[in-house]
């Protein structure tokens, strides 16, 4: 550790300790994450000695270490520890009534108090003018897969693939869940598959317990960042297609994963992009029309995809 | 000396002063050896210092030392600027909002720190917990978290314009940050995409604007329900397999119709035809306009001129 990163978590400990009649030095290992070595050489060989001027015995912090325990009697200066900055109340109070809003229940549980705390370092109001809104209409799905979890039970779900544009029914293994970009995912074995897959839970209709067991061996630190729409690998294993965008379509630079870019001229540019599946590539080229011009593409992505899809969709008008 | 110990006799020193000290006044109410006597390098290991403490947060200010000729300025720490003043949180509240922050990541902000100041994160509830959402909070979000809440008007780059806004609200929604507040050139209520903002994003003093009566909302609606075409009202049928998706997104109320074969009808307020045509192509044949007549019609030589 630097010495930023000991004088962080110092200025801290001190008044911590100050306030109560000594505590076990495990404790300020654990909660500070400061290894004991480093813990104990700290405290004997530096604030032992911080003190004020003019550094006589009464000017110094008094403490008393030994090998299991500290107790620190006098540090008025470190009376108190630095106060959390605005910000830093804020992220942690929209965190957490993201979370409070997930959980069920009317009663003020631990949360609900550490958050009514939290508000009383800002300005009136200052609680409410943030907010993380993760999505909701979930709870009984939700419900359902934090239960399959718990029990290590497998789900049967009736699922819509959007990137097939098909429906099935699956056996999965639901090993986690999570929020991103305002939807809500479950993370499992998918037996169908035959390997690890991600399901929206708003392409989820119908969703069944079955008691049969599974064991798995999870990695829970594993992020939540595996990006949906990503994943797209932009190495060039997949087909692509090179379109030029006008203007108005520029957006889907920053939608989707790319592998060339080069402006033409008057905001038009020319991208590059992996297809996933024919079905993506037939609901871009729908959506964009006339904005987007085929420049060139891969066996079977060309100008045809575009004119079998529209024939497709209106079939359905021509009924 | 070691530099922890120097820079906690210099937090302690600046938290003790009953006035601005200047620079040389700190020294000599350090102990020996701290400091350097030669004045130059004592001048850059102080500023070092100096700079590494704000960086934490440390809130040292510069005041003018009373009754100097020619007026010098000094350096002093505020215990109200510095010390905690919140509620103390029991164990079990501090474990419960360690664990939410846990389940709720904001991303580039310290995730730790926070905590040991607010008495440290208890041992039991360290274990690990998957993360639920991750939420981006870059600097620029840092500070419009804080001008939000402070009433802080803020200054940022956006569409290639300079923008002095209030600030009302800030939300994350559907994958991203939205500022919602009054832009003071035009002095109208605008929404900002807060990944869209160009620049470093400065903020004014707080309560620098009064609390509004009507703030400005974060609008995250579809955008066929705002602009400027004739206003319809769209009834679309879409088939059983997207159906969890619509209901979710359009809400409940906007099913006026559920028929035998799993598929439903919904109505939706349609003042943007482009957004509503972009919106149901996605469905690809899975959903089709019912009505009304314009609407339909549109969709179809939409997808006759890609033929």
């Amino acid at each position: 550790m630097t010495a930023l990163d000991r004088l962080r978590r110092l200025l801290a400990i001190i008044p911590w300790v100050a306030g109560s009649d000594g505590v076990d030095i495990t404790a300020i290992v654990d909660r500070f994450d400061y290894p004991r070595d480093e813990l104990l050489e700290d405290l004997k060989e530096v604030v032992w000695f911080v003190g004020v001027h003019p550094f006589t015995y009464d000017c110094l912090l008094e403490m008393t270490v030994d090998d299991e325990r500290l107790w620190i009697r006098y540090g008025d200066w470190f009376r108190r520890p630095m106060k959390l900055d605005t910000a830093e109340i804020v992220a942690l109070h929209a965190a957490g009534r993201s979370v409070a809003a997930l959980a069920d229940g009317d009663e003020m549980g631990p949360l609900e108090r550490a958050l009514t705390k939290l508000s009383a370092g800002l300005a009136v109001g200052g609680d409410k003018v943030v907010e993380v809104r993760l999505g909701s209409g979930f709870r009984d799905l939700l419900d359902q897969i934090q239960d399959a979890m718990a029990r290590s039970t497998a789900l049967e779900i009736d699922y819509y693939s959007y990137g097939r544009d098909s429906a099935g029914t699956r056996l999965v293994e639901p090993h986690r869940y999570h929020a991103d970009k305002g939807h809500w995912y479950m993370s499992g074995y998918c037996h169908e598959a035959g390997g690890q897959r991600m399901f929206r839970l708003d392409r989820i209709s119908r969703c069944s317990p079955t008691g049969i067991p599974f064991s798995w061996e999870p990695n829970l630190w594993e992020t939540a960042g595996e990006d949906p729409v990503g994943g797209i690998p932009v190495d060039g294993s997949l087909p692509e297609v090179f379109l030029e965008l006008d203007a108005a379509a520029r957006w889907v630079v920053e939608e989707y994963p790319h592998t060339g870019l080069e402006e033409v001229g008057s905001g038009r540019v020319r991208v590059s992009l992996p297809v996933s599946t024919p079905s993506w590539l037939e609901r871009l080229l729908l959506r964009l029309g006339p904005s987007a011009t085929i420049i060139r593409a891969d066996e079977g992505l060309g100008v045809d995809v575009r004119t079998a899809a529209a024939e497709r969709l209106l079939r359905r008008y021509d009924r | 000396m070691r530099k922890l110990e120097r820079l906690l006799d210099l937090v302690a020193a600046l938290l003790a002063a009953e006035g601005p000290l200047s620079r040389h006044q700190l020294r000599e109410r350090m102990p020996p050896g701290a400091y350097s006597q030669h004045d130059e390098n004592f001048r850059r290991t102080f500023e070092r210092d100096k700079d590494d403490l704000r960086g934490m947060g440390l809130p040292i200010v510069v005041e003018p030392i009373p009754a100097t000729d020619p007026p010098l300025d000094g350096y002093l720490i505020h215990r109200s600027d510095y010390e905690d003043d919140l509620p103390a949180l029991s164990p079990d509240e501090l474990a419960a909002l360690h664990l939410a922050s846990n389940v709720v990541r904001l991303q580039d902000a310290p995730t730790d720190d926070p905590f040991w100041r607010l008495g440290g994160v208890p041992g039991p509830d360290r274990t690990p917990v998957g993360v639920v959402a991750e939420v981006p909070a870059d600097e620029a979000v840092r500070i419009l978290m804080a001008a939000t809440a402070e009433r802080r008007v803020v200054s940022f780059g956006y569409n290639d314009r300079d923008r002095t806004v209030e600030p009302h609200r800030l939300v994350f929604t559907r994958g991203r940050w939205y500022l919602a507040g009054r832009d003071l050139l035009p002095g109208e209520a605008r929404q900002f995409r807060v990944d869209r903002i160009t620049g470093p994003v400065t903020a004014g003093d707080p309560g620098g604007f009064d609390t509004p009566d009507t703030p400005a909302e974060v609008n995250d609606d579809p955008a066929w329900r705002y602009g400027d075409d004739e206003v319809l009202v769209a009834r679309l049928q879409v088939d059983g397999r997207h159906v969890p998706w619509v209901v979710d997104f359009l809400g409940g109320s906007a099913v006026v119709e559920e028929r035998g074969d799993g598929s439903v009808v919904v109505e939706e307020t349609v003042r943007n035809r482009a957004a509503f045509r972009s919106f149901v192509l996605t469905f690809l044949d899975g959903a089709e306009v019912l009505g009304p007549r314009e609407l339909r019609d549109d969709m179809t030589s939409w997808l006759r001129a890609l033929l």
